[in-house]
């Protein structure tokens, strides 16, 4: 039985794309077969973050249109075998997509794949309800900001009316130095509103900002960063493993692991 | 957050009309005849849907049985998939559709297609409103933020009641949770309509034609806290305090 997961914020700017691309990336190389799905019709990035910006070919919208058959338009990652990713259009707004077609898609893809994972865009309109329409789980995705907060806990509520099943909280770009100075919200009062169960917690990371203007997904890297190891932890506790949340202070670099990660790289 | 909060004299909440509390969302009531649903005439299906789930859900624990319900649509055209997919959701949730008192010809036929009880009002003949429902609503659910309840009687919410979100009531408003969000209690005008959470941190506060916002910063007690009227002025006290003090 795949599993159909949508990836939501309801905010933007929170790091849904860059968690799909990751997460999708950390369960190919788990050994699963993994599609991505990006459901953002119009402002389409996530096969950026991927690097295959230039492999794309045919789109979402041709197979929805039947232009052309769906295994034309998955784009294979080459860097990671298991992985593919279905594009959506850049030139059309999400009004060209409905909800039952996405859905067929959706069910097409999850036949022939171990996981789906869509990357929905923000807001909580059509392109909204195009990407949950397929999906039967759900990642909330918020950074530890009042107003993130907000959008996901509106969210919540539309995943519990379209009635699906499951919803897990990723806490993004967390920075416990901040957490410990009492200058950001710490996950427990991030999970205390939102009253659903944690999945994962990721920190801030600079080299998220590298690896996205590459198109190269974090957790590919030879070194992972804290954050590319919060994310393989999150694939790890999808497939079912227990794994444990390190302490707060261990998901921020001390200075000498981040030495020591420089010298790595350099050695290497 | 005991003591008197920051009141706002200039400014008094919209009191609801009289129909808002049936006009305005998915509206239940009971009678003798079993459950009544009334549909919005013009809350778009989307929202309508999402609001009716979540109703039926926290709504659940409270009904006990099969009970029959009578659905009011309005001029609503509900077709025959539509009408399908609303009865099985209702069953989910132990509510048995038999009757479908409608004003749209097509949702007539559709309902009785599918061997439903009809009865068609013409769009010119008046249809007195549905009473609205002073009964006591009990919920257990999160009020999330973007999620309106509105009940004519008194409000009880065995659940958190979240930022964003509002409760507002023609009675009190107790909410054995965490009350963050925005509630209006008596919004009918009943200045001895209280307020009770176990723990109270407002967005802001109504009591009939009064508006108060918490006092800013301030540790809160962890305790529970009780909103009332006093001459005009939202005042807040400690559970405790509000008994010693007589009801």
């Amino acid at each position: 039985m795949s599993r159909v997961i949508v990836m939501t914020s309801g905010k933007g700017g929170v790091g849904k794309t860059t968690v799909t691309a990751n997460l999708g990336t950390a369960l190919a190389r788990l050994g699963r077969s993994v599609v991505v799905v990006d459901a953002d019709f119009g402002l389409r990035n996530l096969d950026l973050l991927l690097g295959l910006e230039n492999r794309v070919v045919y789109t979402a919208l041709e197979v929805i249109a039947g232009e052309c058959r769906l295994e034309q338009a998955l784009v294979k990652d080459k860097r990671t075998p298991n992985l593919s990713l279905l594009p959506a259009a850049q030139t059309r707004n999400k009004t060209a997509v409905h909800p039952d077609q996405m859905r067929q898609l959706i069910e097409k893809l999850a036949s022939s794949h171990d996981y789906v994972l869509i990357d929905c865009p923000a807001g909580i309109e059509q392109g909204f309800r195009n990407a949950i329409a397929g999906a039967n789980e759900a990642i909330i995705i918020t950074t530890p900001e009042v107003a993130a907060v907000r959008d996901a806990d509106r969210v919540v509520g539309l995943l519990e009316a379209a009635q699906i099943s499951s919803t897990q909280l990723i806490v993004n770009r967390l920075r416990p130095d901040m957490v410990a100075a009492g200058q950001m919200m710490s996950v427990e009062d991030v999970v205390e509103v939102l009253a659903i169960p944690l999945v994962g917690i990721i920190p801030e990371d600079r080299e998220v900002i590298v690896s996205t203007n590459k198109g190269e997904p974090i957790v590919l890297s030879a070194n992972p960063t804290l954050a590319a190891q919060a994310i393989q932890r999150i694939a790890r506790r999808l497939e079912g493993e227990v794994v444990e949340f390190p302490k707060l202070a261990s998901l921020g670099e001390s200075f000498w692991e981040r030495a020591k990660r420089f010298l790595n790289q350099k050695v290497l | 957050m005991t003591g008197a909060s920051t009141g706002n004299p200039e400014i008094s909440p919209p009191t609801p009309s009289p129909d808002s509390w049936v006009t305005g969302s998915v509206y239940f009531r009971s009678d003798a005849q079993g459950i009544h649903l009334h549909l919005p005439s013009t809350l778009p299906w989307e929202e309508l849907w999402e609001n009716l789930v979540w109703q039926l859900r926290s709504r659940k624990p409270y009904w006990a049985g099969v009970a029959p319900l009578t659905l009011w649509s309005q001029q609503r055209e509900l077709d025959m998939p539509t009408l399908q997919l609303l009865a099985a959701l209702l069953s989910q949730h132990g509510l048995q559709l038999w009757r479908v008192q409608t004003r749209s010809r097509s949702t007539a036929i559709a309902a009785a297609t599918l061997g439903y009880s009809v009865e068609q009002s013409s769009l010119l003949e008046a249809v007195p409103p549905a009473p609205p429902d002073t009964t006591p609503l009990y919920l257990r659910s999160t009020v999330r933020s973007g999620m309106s309840v509105r009940h004519g009687g008194s409000v009880f919410l065995l659940g958190d009641l979240n930022p964003g979100g509002e409760i507002i009531a023609g009675g009190d408003i107790w909410v054995w949770g965490r009350l963050r969000g925005l509630v209006h209690a008596g919004a009918n005008g009943n200045k001895g309509a209280v307020i009770l959470a176990l723990q109270l941190e407002p967005t802001q506060l109504r009591i009939a034609d009064q508006v108060a916002r918490p006092p800013e910063g301030g540790s809160l007690p962890n305790t529970p806290e009780v909103v009332y009227l006093q001459e005009d002025v939202i005042c807040i006290a400690s559970l405790q305090d509000f008994l010693r003090r007589g009801v």
